[in-house]
């Protein structure tokens, strides 16, 4: 959100907005928008932006418009080059296999078949119209915005493949467990 | 709204092979109807079924059970005869085999399927038309062996189109191509869509190739998965200290 106000000034409303449509697969509610400003201005990372008319609600209300601050602005350089955490996933489906037990498995073969559908709509849905190619991506005319969300629609990409490939090898082995098969000797396909 | 009746039709398609004792079940309960326009990418990670699924879809092989229908013909009630017009004419198979001859110029290779019909003028116009279709119209005059790997995706490509297919079949498209190379090629195969003639089933084992798919399925233990989105959306949460959990 200190991002995005360091971009550019915005009211509260307008964030929310820039940061759904930013952040595709994450979603932010009005409560937590407000939380999170009320949060950065105690910080004193943002202040109100005074010479800026944003007009007035829908409730009739006049609209505050946020700037990031010099702190704030100093803080967000600060944690771009702050080390991240790489998270090892561990979801809900991983905790429901490793506590199955056999008469469970034709509920843990339907649960990742389900589960695999989900990642294919999300994997739709990624196939926005008009994306630019990796090619296109060093073209300075293309804005940093729309690179970005390249770059971020292809770690979930990378991370959907992921998921899938496990569910599919889960799924097998389940199988297996339930009807072993005969013993093996190559296959085409 | 007008609905057309599919261009291909794979309806409750199973196919076990047999490898003397044993028993591989390779496609289970499988269906697809594929439309003029349609651009439908199946995943599958290595011995899916993808080729199978593929080879079932062409007539080149049978299934145990279910039925297949190009444009509402049960593949299985047509005579050998014509179920060879429909590979020569109708159903274009795409895949990065090569001519048997080394030596056979990629102008020549890509006439082959429409040599018979047209003669060797008109065929290898037909053939310069295709493969400047596939962006490769300068490898005519060169051999399968001087290629690189993206230049025989598309000279494939290339013969799968000189015949003007009504369905293109395209099988794994970008193994051993890295990115911007990928990316050309789905997006020349997306174009062949695009042009709302054809209808095009890719299959490919990385999912980033399907990004410029129209349509997704995955194929895993002979099932074939379609997308499916929950409810209430993707369940992805953003939780600040403090604040209110928002899905």
């Amino acid at each position: 959100m200190l991002g995005l106000l360091v971009e550019r000034s915005g009211y509260g409303y307008d964030l929310q907005l820039r940061f759904n449509e930013r952040f595709r697969f994450l979603s932010l509610s009005e409560k937590v928008t407000y939380k999170v400003i009320d949060q950065l201005r105690d910080e004193g990372w943002i202040e109100r932006d005074k010479t800026k008319e944003a007009g007035k609600t829908e409730r009739g209300a006049p609209r505050v418009i946020y700037r990031a601050t010099p702190a704030g602005r100093e803080e967000f350089s600060r944690w771009i080059a702050e080390p991240c955490e790489i998270s090892i996933a561990r979801e809900e489906v991983h905790v429901k296999v490793v506590l199955s037990q056999p008469p469970d498995w034709p509920r843990v073969i339907e649960l990742t078949e389900k589960l695999e559908k989900t990642c294919l709509a999300a994997m739709h849905e990624l196939q926005a119209g008009g994306r630019p190619t990796f090619d296109q991506l060093s073209d300075p005319e293309i804005p940093w915005d729309v690179v970005a969300a390249v770059l971020v629609d292809d770690a979930e990409c990378a991370r959907l493949q992921g998921m899938i490939d496990w569910l599919q090898r889960t799924r097998i082995v389940v199988r297996h467990r339930m009807n072993p098969p005969a013993r093996r000797t190559g296959r085409r396909a | 709204m007008i609905v057309s009746d599919p261009l291909l039709s794979i309806q409750n398609v199973s196919k076990t092979y047999h490898r003397g004792p044993h028993e591989l079940q390779v496609l289970c309960d499988v269906s697809l109807d594929v439309f003029a326009g349609d651009f439908i990418a199946v995943y599958g990670q290595r011995n899916a079924g993808k080729t199978t699924l593929l080879k079932v879809a062409a007539g080149v092989e049978q299934p145990d059970s279910g039925t297949v229908r190009f444009a509402g013909l049960d593949l299985a009630a047509m005579s050998r005869r014509r179920l060879a017009q429909l590979h020569r004419e109708e159903v274009g198979w795409v895949r990065r085999g090569g001519p048997q001859s080394q030596d056979l110029r990629m102008l020549d290779y890509v006439a082959l399927p429409v040599l018979g019909a047209l003669g060797q003028q008109a065929a290898q116009q037909k053939a310069r038309s295709a493969l400047a279709k596939a962006g490769v119209d300068d490898c005519g005059f060169e051999c399968w062996g001087s290629l690189s790997d993206a230049e025989r995706m598309a000279v494939a490509l290339a013969q799968g189109l000189v015949r003007d297919p009504r369905v293109l079949l395209v099988d794994d498209p970008t193994a051993g191509l890295d990115v911007l190379e990928r990316e050309r090629i789905v997006a020349l195969i997306r174009a062949v869509a695009d042009e709302g003639r054809i209808g095009v089933v890719m299959v490919v084992p990385e999912l980033p190739s399907m990004l410029r798919a129209r349509d997704v399925r995955s194929l895993s233990d002979g099932r074939l998965l379609a997308p499916d989105p929950p409810p209430g959306g993707y369940g992805v949460v953003v939780d600040f200290p403090g604040g209110e959990r928002s899905a």
